[in-house]
């Protein structure tokens, strides 16, 4: 973009000093001069900007169906997001999925406990083509508060090492089965914390009737220092009651052996 | 059955479709899942699934490189390194930022999944992180 602005002050600057250097002599001059022929045309008659590529229809098709439902921009705070009417809907839809998983509830404010602060965070989703398909407000704690031996214990989780993944793919072609791949919507609302956590209300949803309220959490939230680690528990423990066996070596492996045969 | 576990992505696979089909069922009634049916893309790695075999590349990953170290206008060379190459310490020419410099190794460090004929020259590279020419 600024390079296009420096190049088409420059052109403009060209064009204005042509007419202009033969002032004293315009009397005598043809008129027609000045309409000298130009090869490209006026960048400052360009009004989208060149970046931004072709349109085609079938893009255009996609753009049209979200464009009117989607804010553009990504707000960089809550107050600046209340004032959207779209981003009011992400946030609710964000506190609606944490009544559905019944992620807190609402306690009376306990002493000598530290209250973490919430925060939101908003992004634009943005599709295979570079348009806006979603806006996403989500709420997170910010887990820098958290005190650790009182707010959280143990915050390792194991992951997978690009190497045991290559190696099951390995094994998939020598075994000539299919791999297939799914991922769970808002895997931290599943599962269950076992230390007590009280976060503040919501930023921009603060209900005065509860001011001397607090939330407290049943279920991990996104900031939450051992919130990776529950979900692996949640989820191992899930496996493991229905006859999965854990990896010895790579503990986020789980085998189901049906007689002999994988 | 076997599962692989990648924070919220589950790989998984079976002898028998049934199986699939029966853990995706039971996976679904516990959570809320979405199912994205074959493995082709898991952390950078691009996965082909064909009656021939599996094939694994990671161009995406490669060309998201090149556009962060912007390198992606740089003329494309057959062979990397010499075997005979020796890094020196060579006070002559002027220090680059070492920490775009160690981030380059690691990044091709994860590369080396799909890669391993750059893992010489990597190495080699990595062995040498201080003060960076």
């Amino acid at each position: 973009m600024e390079q296009n602005n420096t190049n088409r002050s420059e052109i403009r600057a060209e064009t204005v000093s042509k007419p202009g250097s033969p002032n004293n002599q315009a009397e005598d001059r043809p008129i027609l001069r000045t309409w000298k022929h130009q090869k490209s045309h006026p960048l400052d008659q360009i009004l989208t900007d060149l970046n931004s590529g072709v349109q085609t229809r079938s893009r255009l098709k996609n753009f049209c169906a979200f464009y009117a439902f989607l804010s553009h921009i990504e707000p960089k705070n809550v107050y600046e997001a209340l004032t959207d009417s779209d981003w009011i809907v992400a946030m609710q839809e964000e506190l609606h999925q944490f009544e559905r998983n019944q992620v807190w509830h609402l306690v009376p404010k306990p002493k000598d406990r530290t209250i973490i602060d919430t925060k939101w965070v908003f992004r634009n989703k943005l599709d295979e083509q570079g348009t806006v398909s979603r806006n996403k407000a989500r709420l997170v704690v910010q887990g820098y508060n958290q005190e650790e031996g009182i707010d959280y214990e143990e915050t390792s989780a194991p992951v997978v090492r690009i190497e045991a993944i290559r190696i099951l793919i390995a094994f998939a072609a020598h075994m000539e089965f299919k791999l297939y791949q799914m991922d769970v919507k808002s895997a931290f609302l599943n599962s269950y914390l076992k230390e007590e956590v009280y976060v503040m209300h919501p930023p921009g949803f603060e209900n005065n009737e509860f001011s001397n309220h607090v939330f407290k959490l049943d279920k991990a939230l996104y900031g939450l220092k051992q919130a990776p680690r529950a979900w692996y528990e949640c989820l191992s423990n899930f496996l493991l009651e229905n006859g999965f066996r854990r990896g010895k070596v790579d503990n986020t492996l789980f085998l189901k052996l049906r007689g002999n045969i994988y | 059955m076997i599962v692989q576990v990648y924070a919220d992505d589950i790989i998984f696979g079976a002898t028998y479709e049934n199986l699939c089909n029966e853990f995706s069922k039971m996976m679904k009634s516990e959570f809320e899942m979405s199912m994205m049916g074959e493995l082709n893309f898991f952390l950078g790695l691009q996965i082909m699934q064909t009656s021939n075999g599996i094939m694994i590349h990671q161009q995406k990953y490669i060309k998201e490189l090149l556009k962060k170290f912007s390198m992606d206008s740089s003329k494309p060379i057959d062979t990397p390194i010499s075997p005979s190459t020796k890094l020196v310490m060579d006070d002559g020419s002027s220090s680059i930022e070492e920490r775009t410099y160690r981030g380059m190794i690691g990044s091709l460090l994860y590369l080396t999944a799909s890669r391993p004929d750059i893992v010489f020259r990597v190495g080699l590279c990595a062995r040498f992180q201080s003060k960076p020419k």
